[in-house]
């Protein structure tokens, strides 16, 4: 062995180094892509309890507002909560179907840009119209569950229905604000510590971790 | 303070991943198994980190790379030539090749030969036969050993000599330097 077959030899070595950190590399994103999975499947568990819930309030609700239909009140009460269950199971359905679209042999980036758009409907959508809805759906809910014990605010207190209503605009204040928060920590992250606790929040833990994972392994895959 | 850290963490995480090969290669030329391969390959992933602050991104980060990695595979094999028995049997580049018994693949052979020639040498000179066979310049190596670049022209002249004086005959009938702990001529 002279020197130019050691040389040779080394550039074997090489090819080798090459072909095994491939092999790898493919190892990793294996056991990545299986822990996104898995992340995700807790986010495809809440949103099954999701589409219970819109289950249940639509048929508690259907056949309670077309029994109230010619008392206003009640109407208005049976067919605002018929309506956040008709929500709840859309939404719900949309982001499984989503789920299940993810297609984790494709490129990472492909994974990236759904999990992304993901990201952005449940942040430019769906929280804030559900932290909005959330300031006033308990308002009839409450009003509902009184009245099935005799008590009828609308009737008999209706000052009491006022403050629920006032106390459901300062709850959208503070959601107004929150999305404020969430909106800068979207410009810049780093400087908004409440802002990215928020936006995690709302995100929910799965697709927070999915994201991280998925940031992890495209650094640790890139070349 | 906390995002520069995270900054400086994040640049050497991509620096690393950018240059991982030259931890493999040490790694692979250091270590007598696969499973001190591992633990070298961390030693020195761990000692680059430690060593980090010490970089000058104005200079290339191969080299400072190289630096501390060679050093580390160098106190790593002279700390194993102390406590390990002096026959214990050395894997050739333990994980890149097949073991004899599962392979006669003449790839596998050649790698073979390559780690027999490079198990004949001496710490330092393994590291500069590694800055050799990366086509490093005289200058480099000089740079990156922290000797004379004389100094480094001198020894490879030497190695040179020594391995045809060794591969002149095959190297499996060869005295095995590493084994027997003892070292080749005309190195230090």
């Amino acid at each position: 062995m002279e020197l130019d077959e050691l040389k040779a030899a080394w550039q074997l070595l090489d090819r080798r180094i090459e072909r095994l950190d491939a092999l790898e590399l493919g190892r990793q994103r294996q056991s990545r892509l299986s822990g996104i999975q898995r992340s995700l499947r807790w986010l495809l568990l809440g949103q099954g309890l999701q589409l219970l819930g819109g289950l249940a309030l639509c048929l508690i609700f259907a056949p309670y507002w077309f029994k109230h239909r010619a008392e206003p009140q009640w109407l208005l009460c049976g067919l605002a909560l018929h309506g956040y269950g008709v929500l709840l199971i859309a939404f719900s359905v949309r982001t499984m179907l989503r789920l299940r679209q993810l297609d984790y042999g494709a490129p990472l980036l492909a994974i990236r840009q759904r999990m992304a758009e993901l990201a952005r409907w449940k942040l430019s959508v769906e929280w804030p119209l559900f932290a909005t809805l959330g300031c006033f759906i308990w308002i009839p809910l409450t009003l509902v569950l009184f009245g099935s014990v005799g008590a009828d605010f609308g009737r008999e207190a209706p000052g009491v229905v006022i403050g629920f209503f006032a106390s459901g605009f300062a709850c959208l204040a503070i959601v107004a604000t929150g999305l404020r928060l969430i909106a800068r920590a979207g410009r810049d992250p780093d400087a908004n510590r409440w802002g990215r606790w928020l936006r995690d929040s709302a995100l929910g833990s799965p697709i927070v971790s999915a994201q991280r994972e998925l940031a992890e392994l495209e650094a640790f895959t890139r070349d | 303070m906390k995002q520069r850290d995270a900054m400086r963490r994040q640049q050497f995480e991509a620096l690393l991943h950018d240059h991982r090969k030259i931890v493999f290669k040490v790694a692979g030329v250091y270590a007598r198994s696969a499973d001190d391969r591992h633990d070298l390959a961390q030693e020195i992933a761990i000692q680059l980190w430690r060593a980090f602050p010490s970089y000058d991104a104005s200079r290339r980060f191969s080299t400072w790379m190289y630096r501390v990695a060679l050093n580390v595979g160098i106190s790593f094999l002279r700390k194993e030539q102390r406590h390990t028995a002096p026959l214990a049997p050395i894997d050739a580049f333990p994980g890149l090749v097949a073991t004899p018994a599962d392979s006669r693949d003449d790839e596998d052979e050649r790698l073979r030969m390559l780690q027999a020639v490079i198990d004949t040498l001496e710490p330092l000179n393994r590291a500069l036969i590694l800055l050799l066979l990366e086509d490093r310049s005289y200058a480099e190596i000089a740079d990156i050993v922290g000797i004379s670049e004389s100094n480094v022209a001198t020894r490879i002249s030497r190695i040179k000599q020594q391995l045809r004086a060794r591969l002149a005959v095959p190297v499996a009938a060869q005295p095995e330097a590493h084994s027997t702990g003892a070292r080749p001529h005309g190195t230090r």
